[in-house]
C-alpha cells in the first residue's frame, strides 16, 4: 500500500555543522528527522508540511552510548531499543531502561530514537519522566555552538522543546542515581495495551538508615501540557518516613500541581486521579521492594 | 460417518503464502501505464456545494482525469443485497447512494470528486487545487432529536428510515402475571472494523472491451453495480476477487468498485485506488449505534412472561443495509428465550453522522448486550443463579420463536452455557483495590440469509487427468479460510488428499457464482453446492470404476487417490485410471451443481411474524475480569466460547473464528468508539482508535459441540458472525458484577466504572 506524503526533499548530512547549515538555509521550512516516528506521522496527517528533511542518519557517533567519569552519555540517535538492550544502561540507570522498554512498540522502538523523543516534548512521553527523575542534562548545537540545557528546563510547552530554531540535540548527560536508591517507571494506558500513557509516573527514591527520604524525584508525564517534576509531592516526603500516610499525602500533592490536559484517551479530572493511584503506589511498592 | 479431512486442522493452502507475505492482494499489483487514483471528501457532515471549480487540478500535468458528480452516467449506487431483496419488500426502502455528490454533502468524509493521475503525488497535488465553495447546513446528529418534527431533514423523504414490529401474546396480560420488572436502557456507539488491509483495487479494460476489476471485496456481484452506474451492460463488467486482509462486513458494501469503474472507464487506463487509514475510519460504513429501552417482566420462580422493548438505530446519512441489519435486530430482541408476550419497535433513523451498514453479527450483537443484560438484571432482582434464570427459560426443540418459527432442532444451549462456565474453572481470588466479575452470555444468531432472498450458490468440480481435483467457485475469501473448507469438502468426498485439490480464481464471470461471503452463508452456501458438484462426481467416477474393477457401483470406495472395492484392499486402481476411463466412456468428469436454500415468505412487517431465517447457531461466552476499583480499568483474565457448530468442517478455522470474535468484542466492549464531533471523526487514524493487542487478550479456552443439526455440509452450521454475538454481553454482565451495578453503556472505559464506582472528583 502506498502512503502518500506531502513531497520533500531529503537532505542527509555527514557531520553535524552540515546539519547545522542545512537546517539554517532559508528556503521554506526544514525538519529534522531522526527515527521519524512522530514525524512522519504528522507530515501524513497534514499538520506538517516541510520542504526539506535533515536527515542525522550519517552524522557518525550520534547513537554511543557509554560512560564519562561516572555519568552516561547517550548519543541522541540512540534508539529506544538500544537504550534497553545496553547493559551499561540497564546497570547503572535501571530506571532510563525501564522507561524505554515501556514505549510504544518494538518496531517504534527499534526506529524512534531518545533525541527525537525529547524535541518532540510530548506530555505523554516515557521516557522524560525518568530522565527529569535523574536530572539529565540535554546538549544542543546549533549556529551559536554548542549549550547545555537541564531537563526540567527543557520542555517548555505543549509540544515545544526549549531549542532555538535551528539547534540539534546531540546527547544526553545523565548523572548517576544516589547510591542504593531505588527506582521505577509505571506506564499506565487506559485504552489497549498498545496506547500512549494516560499517565505515567517516574520515581527515585535513596532511603537512610532509619528509613528516612534523604532523596525523592518524582517525574510525570501526562500531567500536565509537558512532562514535569512533582517539586511539591517531592517537598512533602523529603526527609521524611515513607509511611502509608506519606505516600498518600505526596500522591495527594502530585494530583494538586498537576495541570493535565482532557483528550480521548481520558478528562483532566481522571488522569488526575490516576495521578494521585499511580504515584501511592508506586512509592509503596518501592518502599516495600514489591516491584 | 468417521470422516478423514473434515473436522482435521490441515494447513491452509493460504497459510504459507500469507505468512511469507506473497499474496498478491486488491493493492498491490501494479500494470504498465497505470494512473492513481485520489478522492475528493467532503470535510462537512452536512453542506451545499455552491461552487466546484475542477479547472485548476485538470490543467496540473500528469492528471488524466478530474471528475465530479457530472461525469457520472448514473449518478446512484443502490444499496441491495442481491438476491430480489427489493421485490421481497417492494417499495419499503429507497436506498441510493451517489457515487459523487452532486450539490449536497450529508456527512464527512462523502466523495465529491475523483482524480486519476500518473502519480500519487500529482494526484495528490490535483486533489489540493479543486476548489469546493461549501456552504454548512444545519444537521443532525442524534437519531432521537431527527425524529422530532422540526428536525433538519437529511433526506427530502424525512429521517424516518425504517420500522419493524414484532408481536406476540398479549403483552398487557403479560406484565400483568409478572411479579418482578426490570428496566434498563442499553447503549453503544459506532464502532470500526478497522482490517488490516484497506480499501483497495485496481482495474483495466481488457482485449474484448470489459471492464476488469481487482478489487478487495466480500461480495463479487457488485459489477453489477458498477455496470449500472456506468450504464453498461452487466456483462461489460467484471469482478475478480483477492485475497481479503480482513472485511468483517465493512467491504460488504460497495467500497473503491464504483469510483475506481469511473476511473478507468473514463481514462481508458489502468488505474489503481487505495484508501489511507483515514480515509477508511471516515469513508466507509460503521456498526450502528443503538439506544435500547427494554423492559422485561418474570414471575416468581423464573419464567419469563413478557418483554417489551424499543430499539432506535443510526444509520447515519444513507440508507446502506440498515433496515435488514435492524430487522436481525427485531428477530434477536428476544435473545435464546420462551417470552409468551412479546411487543418490540424497532427503527432506524437517518443522521448526518457517518454510514452504518454490515459489520459482523449485523444487527444480533447490540441486541444481545440488552437481552443478556437483562437477565443478569432480572437473576438480581428474583435472588436466582443467573445459569437457572437462562436455563428455565432456553428455547428447546420445538418452541416458537416471537416471530412464530418453531425451532426443528435442539438448540444445545444449555449445554453450551453449562460447558462455558465450567471452563472457566476455580474463581480467582480477588485482592483489593482488584474486583473479579465473572457472568456469561448466551446468544443465538442466524447463519445465511433471510429466507425470502431464496439464495443460492453454483459450484464446478472436476477431475484433472493426474487424478486431482480442481473447485471453482465465487466465493471470496476473505482470511476465515473459506477456500480451504471447500477444498476439504471435496477432498473427504472424492477420497482424496487435501494437497491434490485445488481451488482455484474467485472470479464474477469466470467461476460459478457462489454469492456474497457476507452473512455466515459461505459454508452453509458453497458448501452446499461444492458437496452436491463433489458428490455427483463421484457418482460418476465410481461408476467408472466400477466398471474397470467389475463390482457394484455399491462396493466402490474412494480413498488415498485410488478407487478400491471394499473389504478387497488389493482391487485398487489410481484415480488417474479411472478418470481416463471415464472421460473415454464419455462420462463427465467435471460437473456444476448448485445449493438453494429453503425458502419462505417474507415476514409481516407489523408483527414480525414469519420465517425470517432457515436456522440459527447458539452459543455462549463465560469470562472472568478483573478490575481495579481504583483505576477502573477492566482486564479480560480468561474467556471460555462454546459453541454448537453443527460439524467441524476444519477445526483449527473454527477456533480461529471463536477466538477472533472473542477478541474483537472485547475491543467493542472496553475501548472502541468512533468520537464524533457533530458528525466528524476525532479519531480516525489508529493513534486514537484503539484495539485489543494481544497483550490485551485473555486466556480463551474454545468449546466446539457438534450436534450435527446444521443445514450446511455434513450438519455444519455458520459460526463467522455468531462467534462474536455474545461477547460484549459477557462482558458487560461481568464487570457488572465485579462492580455490582449495571454497566449498560460501551465502550465500558475505565473512566466510565471509575465513575460508576463513585471514584472521579467532579
Amino acid at each position: 500500500m502506498s502512503v502518500r506524503l506531502h513531497p520533500f526533499r531529503l537532505l542527509e548530512p555527514e557531520s553535524l555543522t552540515d546539519a547545522v547549515d542545512a537546517l539554517g538555509q532559508l528556503d521554506g521550512e526544514a525538519r529534522l528527522v531522526a527515527g521519524g516516528t512522530a514525524l512522519v506521522a504528522m507530515i501524513r496527517l497534514g499538520l506538517l508540511k516541510p520542504d526539506r528533511l535533515v536527515s542525522l542518519h550519517r552524522v557518525p557517533a550520534l547513537g554511543q552510548i557509554g560512560v564519562e567519569g561516572r555519568s552516561l552519555e547517550l548519543g541522541a540517535m540512540a534508539t529506544h531499543a538500544d537504550i534497553e538492550r545496553s547493559r551499561v544502561v540497564r546497570d547503572g540507570w535501571p530506571l532510563l531502561a525501564e522507561a524505554a522498554r515501556r514505549v510504544a512498540t518494538p518496531a517504534i522502538r527499534t526506529s524512534g530514537t531518545i533525541g527525537g523523543n525529547l524535541a518532540y516534548a510530548e506530555a505523554a512521553s516515557d521516557p522524560a519522566p525518568a530522565l527529569l527523575c535523574l536530572d539529565a542534562e540535554v546538549r544542543v548545537v546549533g549556529r551559536g555552538g554548542e549549550r547545555v540545557i537541564p531537563i526540567a528546563s527543557f520542555f517548555r510547552g505543549f509540544y515545544e522543546a526549549a531549542l532555538e530554531p535551528g539547534e540539534i540535540v546531540t546527547a544526553l548527560r545523565v548523572p548517576p542515581p544516589p547510591a542504593g536508591a531505588r527506582s521505577g517507571y509505571v506506564k499506565f494506558t487506559s485504552r489497549s495495551a498498545e496506547d500512549k500513557p494516560l499517565v505515567g509516573v517516574a520515581a527515585l527514591i535513596a532511603l537512610d538508615s532509619s528509613g528516612r527520604c534523604a532523596d525523592i524525584r518524582l517525574g510525570l508525564g501526562g500531567a500536565a501540557p509537558t512532562p514535569i517534576r512533582a517539586d511539591g509531592a517531592e517537598r512533602t516526603l523529603r526527609g521524611e518516613t515513607l509511611t502509608d500516610a506519606a505516600a498518600h499525602a505526596a500522591a495527594d500533592a502530585a494530583a494538586r500541581e498537576a495541570d493535565p490536559l482532557s483528550d480521548l484517551m481520558g478528562s483532566a479530572s481522571y488522569r488526575r486521579e490516576m495521578i494521585r493511584v499511580w504515584v501511592r503506589r508506586l512509592l509503596v511498592a518501592l518502599r516495600d521492594g514489591t516491584r | 460417518m468417521a470422516h478423514r479431512v473434515i473436522g482435521t486442522s490441515p494447513p491452509r493452502a493460504d497459510a504459507w503464502e500469507k505468512v511469507r507475505g506473497r499474496p498478491i492482494y486488491a493493492g498491490d499489483l501494479a500494470l504498465a501505464g497505470m494512473l492513481h487514483g485520489r478522492i475528493v471528501r467532503s470535510p462537512y457532515a452536512s453542506a451545499r456545494i455552491l461552487r466546484l471549480d475542477t479547472r485548476a487540478a485538470r490543467a496540473l500535468h500528469g492528471v488524466a482525469a478530474v471528475l465530479t458528480a457530472r461525469d457520472v452516467p448514473r449518478n446512484e449506487q443502490r444499496m441491495e443485497l442481491p438476491g430480489r431483496m427489493a421485490e421481497a419488500t417492494a417499495g419499503a426502502v429507497l436506498a441510493t447512494q451517489p457515487v459523487l455528490a452532486g450539490d449536497r454533502v450529508r456527512f464527512q468524509g462523502e466523495p465529491v470528486v475523483a482524480i486519476a493521475a500518473s502519480t500519487p503525488e500529482i494526484a495528490a497535488a490535483a486533489a489540493d487545487l479543486v476548489e469546493v465553495e461549501y456552504a454548512e447546513l444545519p444537521g443532525v446528529y442524534d437519531p432521537l432529536v431527527a425524529l422530532a418534527p422540526d428536525a433538519p431533514r437529511v433526506h427530502d423523504s424525512g429521517n424516518l428510515l425504517r420500522s419493524w414490529h414484532l408481536r406476540a401474546g398479549d403483552i398487557t396480560q403479560g406484565f400483568a402475571r409478572a411479579d418482578v420488572v426490570v428496566e434498563h436502557t442499553y447503549r453503544t456507539p459506532f464502532v470500526d472494523h478497522v482490517y488490516l488491509e484497506t480499501e483497495s483495487g485496481i482495474g483495466w479494460i481488457d482485449g474484448e472491451g470489459v471492464l476488469v476489476l481487482r478489487v478487495s471485496t466480500q461480495v463479487l456481484e457488485h459489477y453489477r453495480d458498477v455496470a449500472e452506474v456506468l450504464q453498461l451492460p452487466h456483462g461489460r463488467v467484471r469482478l475478480e476477487g483477492a485475497y481479503l486482509g480482513g472485511g468483517f462486513g465493512g467491504k460488504e458494501d460497495v467500497t473503491v468498485e464504483c469510483l475506481l469503474g469511473l476511473l478507468v472507464w473514463k481514462t481508458g487506463r489502468p488505474v489503481q485506488l487505495v484508501f489511507s487509514r483515514e480515509e477508511s475510519f471516515i469513508g466507509h460504513g460503521k456498526r450502528h449505534p443503538y439506544v435500547m429501552r427494554y423492559r422485561t417482566g418474570a414471575t416468581r420462580d423464573g419464567t419469563l412472561v413478557a418483554l417489551d422493548a424499543e430499539l432506535i438505530s443510526d444509520s447515519g446519512a444513507y440508507a446502506a443495509l440498515s433496515p435488514w441489519v435492524l430487522l436481525y435486530s427485531l428477530v434477536t430482541s428476544t435473545g435464546p428465550y420462551r417470552i409468551p408476550n412479546v411487543k418490540v419497535d424497532a427503527t432506524t433513523v437517518y443522521t448526518n453522522n457517518p454510514v452504518a451498514s454490515a459489520y459482523r453479527c449485523f444487527g444480533s450483537i447490540q441486541t444481545c448486550l440488552a437481552y443478556e443484560g437483562q437477565m443478569d438484571a432480572l437473576a438480581e432482582a428474583l435472588h436466582m443463579d443467573p445459569l437457572a434464570l437462562r436455563e428455565k427459560n432456553f428455547l428447546r426443540k420445538g418452541d416458537a420463536l416471537a416471530t412464530g418459527q418453531a425451532l426443528e432442532t435442539e438448540p444445545m444451549l444449555a449445554e453450551t452455557m453449562r460447558r462455558a462456565w465450567a471452563g472457566l474453572g476455580e474463581r480467582r481470588p480477588a485482592r483489593a483495590p482488584a474486583r473479579i466479575g465473572r457472568a456469561v452470555a448466551a446468544s443465538f444468531t442466524p447463519y445465511g440469509r433471510m429466507c425470502w432472498t431464496r439464495d443460492s450458490a453454483s459450484a464446478w468440480v472436476g477431475m484433472e487427468l493426474d487424478g486431482t481435483a480442481v473447485v471453482r467457485c465465487a466465493a471470496p475469501d476473505v482470511g476465515g479460510g473459506q477456500t480451504s473448507s471447500l477444498c476439504a469438502i471435496t477432498a473427504e468426498v472424492l477420497g482424496l488428499d487435501l494437497d491434490h485439490v485445488t481451488a482455484v480464481g474467485r472470479d464474477s464471470h469466470f467461476t460459478p457464482r457462489a454469492g456474497t461471503t457476507t452473512a455466515t452463508r459461505q459454508l452453509l452456501m458453497s458448501g452446499n453446492a461444492v458437496l452436491n458438484a463433489a458428490r455427483e462426481l463421484r457418482r460418476h467416477l465410481v461408476g467408472a470404476a466400477a466398471a474397470l474393477l467389475e463390482a457394484a457401483p455399491g462396493d466402490i470406495e474412494l480413498a488415498g487417490g485410488r478407487a478400491l472395492v471394499r473389504g478387497a484392499p488389493d482391487r485398487a486402481i489410481p484415480l488417474a485410471v479411472v478418470v481416463k476411463a471415464a472421460i473415454g466412456e464419455g462420462r463427465p468428469v467435471q460437473v456444476l451443481e448448485k445449493y438453494d436454500a429453503p425458502s419462505a415468505p417474507t415476514i409481516d412487517p407489523t408483527t414480525g411474524q414469519g420465517k425470517a431465517f432457515n436456522d440459527y447457531t447458539f452459543g455462549t461466552h463465560a469470562i472472568e475480569v478483573e478490575v481495579d476499583a481504583e483505576t477502573g480499568r477492566t482486564r479480560a483474565r480468561r474467556l471460555v466460547s462454546c459453541f454448537d457448530a453443527g460439524r467441524i468442517v476444519h477445526r483449527a478455522n473454527a477456533e480461529g473464528q471463536l477466538e477472533g470474535g472473542a477478541v474483537q468484542g472485547l475491543g467493542y466492549a472496553l475501548m472502541e468508539e468512533v468520537a464524533l464531533d457533530n458528525g466528524v471523526s476525532k479519531n480516525p487514524h489508529l493513534a486514537d482508535y484503539k484495539i485489543p493487542t494481544s497483550l490485551d487478550a485473555p486466556e480463551i479456552a474454545t468449546v466446539l459441540l457438534e450436534s450435527g443439526n446444521g443445514l450446511g455440509p455434513f450438519g455444519a452450521k455458520g459460526l463467522g458472525e455468531p462467534a462474536m454475538t455474545p461477547s460484549i454481553a459477557a462482558v458487560a454482565n461481568a464487570v457488572s458484577n465485579a462492580l455490582g451495578a449495571r454497566v449498560t453503556e460501551l465502550p465500558i472505559t475505565a473512566e466510565r466504572v471509575l465513575a460508576a464506582l463513585g471514584g472521579t472528583p467532579a
